[in-house]
């Protein structure tokens, strides 16, 4: 067997021919001109939302054959702008204080364009990105499954969107993934209404959207029989028992079929479903639920602990570094991956870490847990918010005779601690 | 380029990095195409908030970390895809990838715990010195030389297959 010399000598070796491959110039350049594309599409963007934010309503100009697609991509260049931190505070109203500089609530019912950006209903309610994980074309039942579920504050009965509009409703939820019943599937139906899309938007028909199965399109009815027009936009009726908040954009109506029904022709694609937003919404009749989900700069209230709102701010400017890494932990869960030389996985009980120094993690192994002699433990997750930075560094390692797994962790005083009780690490 | 007090702009950035970005995230992935892309991902974010990240100690080990990080949340979200795939009835038809140079030496790297993978391809392939690979990895020195020394005891069959050493 070669020594560790060797071996060392021999990866350097490799390294430098995989250097040698690395993009050349002309790649490089092309690959940075591709970002550039990136960023001004959202800069862009962002300056359209803007002018259409500042502008006065009479200048603006509605184009029926986009009206309710703009309105709803108006919301989501919103996000894009938050994102570039262009005038976030302006039109996100992130934090305290800032909701202050959001142009007023609009609703479909006024006369003000419905070209504005996030609805007011949209202020206040949290989303949570989701990339869909897969889905079978010949599924009658038309469903997906999404990346996020529980740990995330996913519930059964959420609506989910896209920039399009309305997706669907969870269905199921699993701690890191839910399944989400599309539009189109039979088993779901949403209130809605119809709204024509002239110089100034008039409700003309209330009733329900519901799916036809593999088929693209719905099929609206409205039990007053009042029949919509052609070209008439839909969106979602709301109120306080519906699980949809109001004026998400459903589709539009491409032909009347009979009194009161009408065929609606989707506005999302969802026959391309790649990523979703999961909207933490439940209805106000509903028992609230203690549990949130967190999302980097945001910082809900836990049990035992109280975030002042300086805290949230200086969470809020935290560097991405940390924060994702342990994010991504968070979001992940204790779980053994499939490519890791230890392949298991075991909690310790909760400890309070409220001030820097040396704790004990101990974990309890049962028999399906492999420990090898002489392995080293590789990877924490930590339940705690994702905003949580914690540097450690793991000491010494011991197992007692009842099969404790002991680990000494060491977590120094930093300039971004922020102490939490009841906090609990996993290994994997 | 000097990495502390960092004055030339993101282009500058973008240029010096995303050649070995993608280098070592070739060998993190396994693929070309999905290095790139990642390595687009993390850079767009460092564009995305360059007044701090052009402040930070180390924007070269900021956009390190958050490469990794999109690497693992990547590297999950396929096989939870190919296991949803699985789960729903349909085929599943990922690509063959192409094969990288030295493919059997870094199928192996793949292979370690999370820790010694990274130490190896920031080490070997990325060229980082140990104390930036420290800072990208949240770690101290000392535990970055023992993520590499027992990743190399790991290798060490292989590398000996390879070149035929003797006792």
């Amino acid at each position: 067997m070669i020594d560790d010399g060797q071996v060392d000598a021999y990866l350097i070796r490799a390294g430098e021919r995989q250097r040698a491959v690395a993009p050349d110039a002309a790649l490089t350049r092309r690959a940075l001109n591709d970002l550039r594309g990136r960023v001004n599409a959202t800069v862009s963007g962002a300056d359209e939302l803007l002018a259409a934010a500042e502008g006065p309503v009479e200048q603006r100009q509605v184009e029926d054959r986009d009206a309710y697609s703009r309105r709803w991509l108006s919301a989501a260049a919103a996000a894009i702008v938050v994102v570039a931190g262009i005038a976030a505070a302006v039109l996100f109203g992130r934090g305290e204080g800032a909701l202050t500089t959001v142009p007023p609530a609009t609703s479909i019912e006024s006369d003000v364009l419905i070209d504005m950006p996030r609805p007011d209903w949209a202020v206040s309610i949290d989303m949570v990105d989701a990339q869909v994980l897969g889905r079978n074309p010949d599924n009658i039942d038309v469903r997906i499954e999404i990346d996020r579920g529980s740990v995330h504050g996913v519930m059964v009965g959420m609506p989910v969107i896209n920039s399009g509009g309305l997706v669907g409703s969870v269905t199921t939820v699993h701690q890191d993934t839910s399944v989400v019943t599309l539009l189109t599937s039979t088993d779901l139906s949403v209130g809605a209404k119809t709204v024509s899309t002239g110089t100034v938007p008039e409700i003309t028909a209330s009733g329900v959207v519901s799916g036809r199965g593999a088929d693209t399109s719905l099929r609206f009815d409205s039990p007053s029989g009042t029949v919509p027009s052609v070209g008439d936009a839909l969106f979602t009726v709301g109120g306080s028992d519906s699980l949809q908040p109001p004026d998400i954009p459903i589709g539009r109506i491409v032909n009347v079929t009979g009194e009161g029904a009408a065929d609606v022709q989707p506005t999302a694609d969802l026959s391309r479903l790649d990523r979703v937003q999961v909207l933490l919404y439940r209805p106000a009749t509903s028992t609230p639920t203690a549990s949130a989900t967190p999302t980097p700069g945001r910082a809900p209230d836990q049990p035992g602990i109280t975030i002042s709102a300086e805290q949230r701010a200086a969470w809020d400017n935290e560097g991405e570094r940390l924060i994702r890494s342990k994010q991504e932990a968070f979001e992940n869960g204790p779980y053994p991956a499939d490519d890791q030389a230890l392949g298991f996985a075991a909690q310790s009980d909760p400890i309070d870490i409220s001030e820097p120094g040396q704790y004990e993690l101990r974990f309890h192994l049962d028999d399906t847990a492999r420990l090898p002699d002489g392995e080293f433990v590789d990877g924490f997750a930590i339940n705690a918010p994702p905003w949580l930075s914690i540097r450690y560094d793991i000491g010494n390692i011991n197992i007692d005779d009842d099969g404790t797994m002991v680990i000494t962790l060491s977590i120094p005083d930093q300039e971004a601690f922020k102490p939490f009780d009841a906090v609990t690490f996993w290994i994997y | 380029m000097s990495d502390r007090g960092v004055t030339c702009g993101f282009d500058e950035f973008f240029v010096e990095e995303f050649p070995r970005l993608v280098a070592m995230l070739t060998v993190w992935a396994g693929s070309r195409a999905v290095a790139e892309e990642l390595a687009q991902d993390a850079l767009l974010q460092a564009q995305r908030r360059w007044v701090d990240v052009a402040s930070l100690d180390s924007p070269r080990a900021w956009v390190r970390r958050v490469a990794l990080n999109r690497s693992a949340n990547e590297g999950r979200r396929r096989r939870r895809e190919r296991a949803a795939v699985r789960r729903l009835g349909a085929r599943d038809v990922t690509p063959e990838e192409p094969a990288l140079v030295d493919d059997g030496l870094w199928a192996r790297v793949r292979e370690l715990s999370p820790s010694q993978r990274d130490a190896v391809v920031l080490r070997y392939v990325d060229d980082l010195p140990l104390a930036e690979i420290a800072l990208v990895m949240g770690c101290t020195e000392g535990t970055v030389k023992t993520h590499l020394q027992r990743a190399r005891s790991a290798l060490a069959a292989y590398v000996t297959s390879r070149e035929g050493g003797t006792q």
